[in-house]
């Protein structure tokens, strides 16, 4: 699947849109998030990055650079 | 070995409905947990602990007198000083010759317990250790990373050394640096970096459960079930992907329990198996991880487990 689908499949679990702040996503919600990613693209994000992230943008960049890695 | 389980929940069912502050849809997607079990405000986890234990003692026909220790397990005792151990020794009447241990550890605890037991146990010596926590008393309400998530039980288990069946195999571990994840200071509430408690999980437990199967050659697929310490819906679904398990090795108690502590473990061998079914299983892989990210895994006979029983308190 590509990486904007496996994006759209892990925010729909937390009820994010793409145009949404991630700073509405609480602990539960960046758990959810870490372990969609994890099971499904194999990338492990670090929870400090991932409350760094602003907007969807953010983490889709942040994702695609761990995937080149 | 395991002789028998006792575990005891509070009769009291929390549901996420009654989270005023939290969406009850919401808890049950994101955890899989629907309700838990907390005490109600009074009632003394002591005497929890020495019902359970009592229970468990007659169920397994034998004395209080027979036991070589008492090993306690628990990060929330009715007493700081002295320790939980020594009064139940006393409520229980041991002699004087059992050795009485407190262990402050948490989700992780029951396997320290039972690497403890193996080594303190004189042959054919028996331990009781007592695991579990009342987590609902030390938790903020409006706090959502721990609040929808903790539910109360306790356990308690006869260990009994028995040098004629197979050794248990066991990895006990610690990772210092992820110290910070779960903490609570002095008599506050418990805090709990739930993002940093899971990069520990995928960077630690994971290869840590894999080093357990490698360094005794033992692959996935020799082990009946694997009981995971039942922390939430995501990290179970992580540990069964990454591990490449079927789901009906991975029995789950979390829906009903929530994340019970030391005592979930036990909490979910007496909720969602039964002996007939261990009676028939080859290996069962028991895992803990918590705080401290501290972790724990034992590969274990349960042929030997002639007692499982899940108690309302």
């Amino acid at each position: 699947m590509s990486l904007e689908k496996e994006l759209a499949s892990a925010l729909s679990i937390v009820e994010i849109s793409d145009d949404s702040s991630l700073h509405e996503l609480d602990s539960l919600g960046r758990i959810s998030i870490m372990a969609y990613l994890d099971i499904n693209e194999n990338v492990i994000l670090e929870a400090d990055e991932l409350i760094a992230c602003k907007k969807v943008m953010d983490l889709k960049q942040l994702i695609e650079a761990k995937r080149i890695k | 070995m395991i002789q028998g389980i006792v575990t005891a929940v509070p009769k009291r069912v929390v549901g996420n409905g009654s989270f005023l502050t939290f969406d009850a849809n919401k808890i049950a997607k994101l955890t899989g947990i629907y309700e838990r079990r907390w005490v109600d405000y009074g009632d003394r986890i002591l005497d929890i602990q020495y019902e359970t234990s009592r229970q468990v003692i007659d169920q397994c026909a034998i004395s209080p007198k027979d036991l070589d220790a008492i090993i306690v397990v628990t990060q929330t005792p009715s007493y700081q000083m002295p320790h939980t151990s020594a009064i139940l020794s006393h409520m229980l009447g041991t002699t004087n010759d059992c050795l009485c241990l407190d262990i402050n550890l948490g989700c992780s605890g029951y396997l320290h317990a039972l690497f403890y037991a193996g080594r303190i146990a004189d042959e054919d010596g028996k331990v009781l250790i007592v695991a579990g926590d009342c987590l609902s008393t030390t938790i903020a309400r409006e706090d959502s990373a721990t609040a929808p998530i903790f539910g109360d039980a306790i356990s308690a288990t006869i260990y009994i050394d028995d040098e004629s069946e197979c050794e248990s195999l066991y990895n006990i571990k610690t990772f210092g640096e992820y110290w910070r994840s779960i903490t609570q200071q002095g008599y506050g509430s418990m805090n709990m970096d739930g993002g940093a408690v899971f990069n520990f999980i995928q960077k630690k437990v994971v290869s840590s459960i894999e080093e357990t199967l490698a360094s005794y050659d033992l692959s996935t697929n020799e082990i009946d079930y694997f009981i995971f310490h039942q922390a939430n819906k995501s990290v179970l679904d992580l540990l069964e992907a990454k591990l490449g398990l079927k789901a009906s090795q991975v029995p789950r108690s979390y829906h009903k329990f929530g994340n019970t502590s030391s005592a979930s473990i036990p909490l979910t061998l007496c909720s969602e198996l039964s002996v007939n079914a261990l009676s028939n299983a080859r290996g069962i892989c028991l895992v803990g991880f918590g705080s401290g990210a501290s972790f724990g895994a034992a590969v274990i006979d349960p042929r030997s487990i002639k007692v499982l029983k899940l108690i309302e308190i």
